[in-house]
């Protein structure tokens, strides 16, 4: 799986991740079209697909939400790594120590460069970076699905990515040379993610051709935004056009939400994603959940409703109540009235 | 409407109220503020900010500007400055934290509490960009994410602007110098408003 995108690096393709190889990892692979058919490919029932479209080549990464199993993983990897960190820290203390003692002996060489004492490795200070890190999925720029050009000249690229069902979220378009150096932006201050389910593929569309919003967001998410985006086309709606060779699949729509803060791990430019209608807003740096508010206000309105119901049911039992009294009263005084009369005639 | 409908509706109409009552917010993954005393905030040297606009070229404002942002308190600016400088040097900040405060450790066991990827990428990084594009990548993200939170950017004297600034091309800045000055960045962000005029973002 691994192999076909390490040949591609080693070949000038731009596609690893500039982090070690880390044991736990999402399990992903591109798909292509023309292995599908060769049968070296093909669509699993226990896997997820996602699926990007547009105009030109793409490529970004995904990282998944962490679930208990990943991290149990992780919390294996950490014990391990912390108690090889330990032992370092413990060889590091004894030279240390015994070049201070040579010191106070009067033995070491002159000009010796004596090292500076180890930071003491701890339970709260060690970190084997973030798990999310471990967890992300890459697709393009090489190994498209599926291209193809329209009569009219206009080329479409769509990949198709296979990945362990997950939630996931964009990080960013970035660019991985093959010596692990890592250009581009990350969406660390404000992004989507989407569910993709098993036996599924979860279509993207052309999402990451960014056309999808005007400029008045665009200013929102870079100080630099009118001096960058002059040559841009104008803004549309995400083109969710699957490709005619995906039509026999269960395709569905990606269900985007809100996504929170991430680190930048690779020290590379940050940013984040514009508003997105019903999806994303920001209040400053504070990400608002807009389908979550919505969702929100929908259920605010309902318990209005009931509360304005429930009033008038109040106010109907109590009328009820009330008229059932006065005919109670009027029963007894007709009773009364009955009686005086009987008692007259008597 | 009858009693009977009414009341059934009223039935229907409490189901999607259970679990309702949710923040519309993303939640928030970053560490706790610190919260400073007052002389505490009084020991940090409120950097000197006048200088004499006519002697300084326009174009030096790309390179040299502080923050600012009417009604905030040091707490806040302190923890906008951090998160923002942490996220531009691609230091561990959200999700864990211990880990920002813990860059001596880093620097001497190199994957200990930065990320494993940030050190190496910015290695390798390096190799690519200079030290030049890097530190323009730091003034740009810099820019970015103080926007985002809302602060006015002002242009500054460049003697006046490295006494409480620093620049990261090649090498890192030092963990104690990084947090003295991002104190004083605070004290001036969250300080009198400058009486010149706001750069753009």
């Amino acid at each position: 799986m691994m192999t076909r995108m390490i040949t591609a690096a080693a070949i000038g393709t731009l596609l690893l991740s500039a982090a070690p190889a880390l044991a736990q990892s999402v399990e992903s692979d591109a798909i292509e079209l023309k292995n599908i058919e060769k049968g070296k490919q093909s669509i699993k029932a226990d896997r997820a697909y996602i699926l990007v479209t547009g105009s030109n080549r793409s490529q970004g990464m995904f990282y998944k939400t962490a679930t208990e199993e990943d991290r149990a993983l992780f919390q294996e990897d950490w014990e391990e790594e912390y108690a090889d960190a330990l032992k370092k820290y413990q060889r590091r203390l004894e030279k240390y120590e015994e070049e201070q003692k040579d010191k106070r002996a009067g033995s070491l060489p002159p000009n010796y460069r004596l090292m500076e004492k180890p930071v003491e490795v701890t339970r709260e200070n060690f970190s084997i970076g973030s798990i999310e890190q471990r967890l992300t999925a890459h697709w393009g720029p090489m190994f498209v699905f599926d291209k193809d050009k329209s009569e009219g000249g206009e080329k479409s690229f769509s990949y198709l990515l296979e990945v362990d069902p997950g939630e996931y979220t964009y990080y960013g378009a970035l660019f991985v040379a093959p010596n692990g150096s890592t250009v581009g932006t990350c969406m660390c201050m404000g992004s989507v993610k989407f569910t993709a389910d098993a036996g599924v593929i979860t279509n993207l569309g052309d999402f990451a051709m960014m056309q999808w919003f005007d400029d008045e967001a665009g200013r929102e998410v870079n100080v630099l935004w009118d001096e960058t985006s002059a040559k841009r086309e104008p803004a549309r709606p995400i083109d969710y056009s699957v490709p005619a060779s995906l039509a026999k699949y269960d395709v569905v729509r990606a269900e985007l939400h809100a996504a929170g803060k991430v680190d930048n791990w690779y020290g590379i430019m940050i940013g984040r994603l514009p508003p997105m209608e019903g999806v994303l807003a920001y209040e400053r740096d504070r990400i608002v959940d807009v389908r979550e508010a919505e969702r929100l206000a929908n259920a605010n309105d309902a318990a209005e409703v009931v509360a304005a119901i429930k009033a008038e049911l109040t106010a109907e039992a109590e009328a009820a109540e009330g008229e059932a009294a006065t005919d109670a009263a009027d029963a007894g005084e007709d009773v009364a009235v009955a009686d005086a009369a009987t008692d007259s005639a008597e | 409407m009858g009693g009977t409908v009414k009341q059934l509706c009223f039935a229907l109409l409490l189901l999607p109220i259970a679990g309702a009552a949710q923040a519309q917010y993303v939640e928030s993954n970053a560490p706790p503020m610190r919260s400073f005393t007052a002389a505490e905030i009084e020991a940090v040297p409120m950097p000197e900010l006048a200088f004499d606009a006519s002697e300084v070229k326009e174009d030096d404002f790309e390179k040299y500007f502080y923050f600012h942002r009417p009604d905030t308190s040091f707490d806040v600016a302190y923890a906008d400055i951090t998160e923002c400088d942490a996220l531009t040097s691609g230091l561990r900040y959200y999700g864990g934290a211990a880990d920002y405060a813990m860059s001596s450790a880093m620097a001497q066991y190199g994957v200990l509490a930065g990320g494993v990827g940030t050190m190496i990428g910015s290695m390798v990084g390096d190799a690519i960009f200079g030290s030049a594009e890097r530190r323009k990548q730091r003034r740009l993200n810099m820019r970015n994410c103080m926007f985002y939170k809302g602060y006015d950017r002002y242009g500054l004297e460049k003697d006046l602007w490295q006494e409480f600034n620093f620049e990261e091309g090649n090498s890192a800045e030092k963990a104690d110098r990084r947090a003295k000055k991002i104190m004083m960045q605070a004290r001036v962000a969250s300080g009198p408003k400058p009486q010149q005029e706001a750069l753009q973002p």
